[in-house]
């Protein structure tokens, strides 16, 4: 029983302390990488780039084009006119046409597109309880409902006011869906859940056998239309977004780290062309302008960006990389002084769990000189080594950590 | 003799445990008063909005509490029986040694049990109030961690007394307040659903290691 309780106490010291000493360790020695802003230019059809550099810890931004030439701000912003078209547009800047195309200001806004998708945002808690918008009240804002409807064996719509279902909404909506063929309950519900936009496209819903379907209500009625889309996608995500251009309704990630548009083309999947995308390590920026589409992955060594035309063909590509963490010398010590790593929370998730990360083969040598500090630790207190090769054991395999443990809690000897 | 020894634990703890449940009381009786204001001024769909979507904790208050009210039981039952060594008294007692300390701590678990599931019903029946289901299990999943460290930290804070060396407390110290300090790691709703059962065992390394600085005390190691 003592031997177990020590172990336990052990166990609990060696968990602590790989949490939080390589956590202060890259409190203190963790650098941020410096990554471009990627840019492409409409005019000269080539990359741009903003690089911040550090004179005296000062941060100074650089204006450069793929060649390395340098511009000052105003030379840089008026080769990127569909990025700065608002800065133009006040300075009087603004070209009159561009590749032969005539510019109008407000096609140019209606045409800027942006949308994020974070790795921990495919993974993230939900309380499953979601407004229906009146997706036509003829009024120009979108106004919040009083109910939030879930969709379990059921569509209920429960009253933020009195917290009581409202049958009639309810039995309607069901029966609709019904109707259309869903098989309840929901395993999934994604919408954009904001009354800040242009208008509303209500929810996409994945249903218990995976079929997707688009619910909105239309003038107080429901609207429920199975989309079609192939049922073994798997889709992991999808990000919705009202765009005034109604060119696709929201990016949908799948299991096997594929990106599609859901197009308004009768829910037509568009794949974007992103061979490298990881969707748990990889932050995905998709800007697009009248011409152009800037797919950028941002990866934690490296960034790409892809350009594409409005057909989502390739036209071009840039790639950057900087040393990993562990190939820095912080991180190459780092590897040394601790055998493995635990994190509480990750990139890849919003969930907090014990992230496991074991180091390189190096963290042997310092085991190693742990455990010729231990023998020679228990030789001056002339307790018999063979009697704890326990001790010895977890010195070896968790290093510093198994030696702060046997420090602290001390064998005591019957 | 296990009555007798209720008995004891209960005069010692008793203050402290009514002060806890008037506590818990005074802190539900305020989220339900704020509720029930915040409820009449904004209205009650953008409240639900900012607590679905935003994840508006308005419960917040609630954080600290079992922390507390495991720290303070865990003073109250055990820095007495340090108090002139009366725990060697009690570990004279013709019971097996181990087997009273743990009933002791075994004692003041349950008894923190039932603050905590009196607390979590009455957040829950107030709650009900307002909110369907949904919002009720992100209350379950939300506080879970903060029960589970209120816990933690009595098994851990009962080891700290226990132990007879100064130097050693501080360095239990440090390791269990790194331990309790995981179960803060939230900043949303129902961040730790997915590895409860992991924490759940996490708090069980300093209940079984009690023994430890029992049988420390009991020797009377003063080392360094």
């Amino acid at each position: 029983m003592i031997k177990l309780s020590r172990f336990l106490l052990l166990i609990a010291t060696i968990m602590v302390s790989a949490i939080y000493l390589p956590k202060f360790y890259w409190m203190a020695f963790d650098v941020s990488p410096r990554v471009p802003r990627v840019m492409y230019s409409s005019l000269t059809r080539e990359f741009m780039f903003i690089k911040t550099e550090f004179t005296n810890r000062i941060p100074q931004m650089k204006f450069l084009d793929s060649h390395g030439n340098s511009y000052t701000r105003d030379e840089f912003e008026k080769k990127l006119p569909l990025n700065y078209y608002r800065q133009l547009a006040a300075t009087d800047q603004m070209p009159d046409s561009i590749g032969g195309v005539k510019i109008d200001l407000k096609e140019v806004r209606r045409n800027q597109v942006f949308i994020r998708i974070k790795p921990y945002g495919l993974n993230s808690p939900q309380i499953e309880l979601f407004p229906l918008f009146e997706s036509a009240s003829g009024r120009v804002r979108i106004v919040l409902p009083e109910d939030y409807f879930r969709i379990q064996d059921r569509m209920e719509f429960i009253n933020a006011y009195t917290n009581k279902i409202d049958r009639e909404k309810s039995k309607l909506f069901t029966d609709s869906l019904r109707a259309a063929g869903f098989q309840f309950p929901a395993l999934s519900i994604a919408g954009n859940p904001t009354t800040r936009k242009p208008f509303d496209e209500g929810y996409f819903v994945e249903d218990a056998q995976h079929q997707l379907f688009h619910i909105k209500m239309v003038k107080g009625k429901p609207f429920c239309r199975n989309t079609h889309v192939p049922t073994d996608l798997q889709i992991q995500g999808i990000k919705v977004l009202e765009h005034p251009l109604r060119e696709f309704y929201g990016l949908i990630v799948t299991e096997k780290n594929k990106v599609f548009l859901l197009s308004y083309d009768n829910y037509k999947l568009i794949e974007l062309p992103l061979p490298e995308y990881n969707r748990k390590n990889t932050i995905l920026y998709f800007r697009g302008n009248l011409f152009y589409r800037v797919l950028i992955l941002r990866k934690p060594n490296s960034l790409q960006a892809i350009v594409t035309d409005r057909q989502y063909r390739v036209m071009d590509r840039y790639r950057t990389s900087w040393k990993k963490r562990d190939e820095r010398l912080a991180g190459v010590a780092a590897n040394y002084i601790f055998p493995f790593t635990i994190k509480l929370s990750d990139i890849s998730s919003n969930f907090i769990n014990f992230y496991f990360h074991l180091s390189k083969a190096t963290f042997i040598v310092c085991s190693i000189f742990f455990l010729l500090l231990t023998v020679v630790m228990y030789r001056v207190k002339k307790t018999g080594i063979t009697r704890h090769w326990l001790d010895l054991l977890l010195v070896l395999v968790t290093g510093l950590y198994g030696f702060i443990a046997i420090f602290i809690f001390s064998r005591i000897d019957s | 003799m296990l009555g007798s020894l209720c008995f004891k634990e209960w005069l010692k703890i008793r203050w402290t445990y009514i002060s806890m449940m008037v506590l818990s009381l005074l802190i539900l009786g305020y989220i339900f008063l704020t509720l029930a204001h915040d409820l009449r001024f904004v209205n009650a769909p953008s409240f639900w909005t900012q607590v679905i979507f935003m994840g508006y904790n308005f419960y917040s208050i609630f954080t600290y509490f079992p922390l507390v009210a495991g720290v303070a039981l865990a003073v109250a039952q055990f820095v007495p029986e340090i108090h002139s060594n009366r725990l060697k008294l009690t570990l004279h007692l013709p019971v097996k040694e181990n087997t009273l300390l743990f009933q002791m701590i075994t004692l003041g678990l349950f008894s923190l049990l039932l603050l905590y599931v009196v607390s979590l019903f009455l957040l829950l029946i107030v709650s009900s109030f307002f909110f369907p289901w949904q919002i009720l299990s992100s209350i379950i999943f939300t506080t879970a961690p903060w029960y589970l460290s209120g816990i933690a930290a009595y098994f851990g804070l009962a080891m700290i007394i226990i132990e007879p060396s100064w130097i050693k407390r501080i360095l239990y110290a440090a390791i269990i307040y790194g331990l309790v300090h995981c179960f803060y790691a939230a900043r949303f709703y129902n961040q730790y659903q997915q590895s409860l059962p992991y924490f759940l065992l996490l708090i069980f390394l300093p209940y079984i290691g009690l023994f430890y600085t029992g049988i420390r005390f009991r020797k009377g190691v003063r080392s360094q």
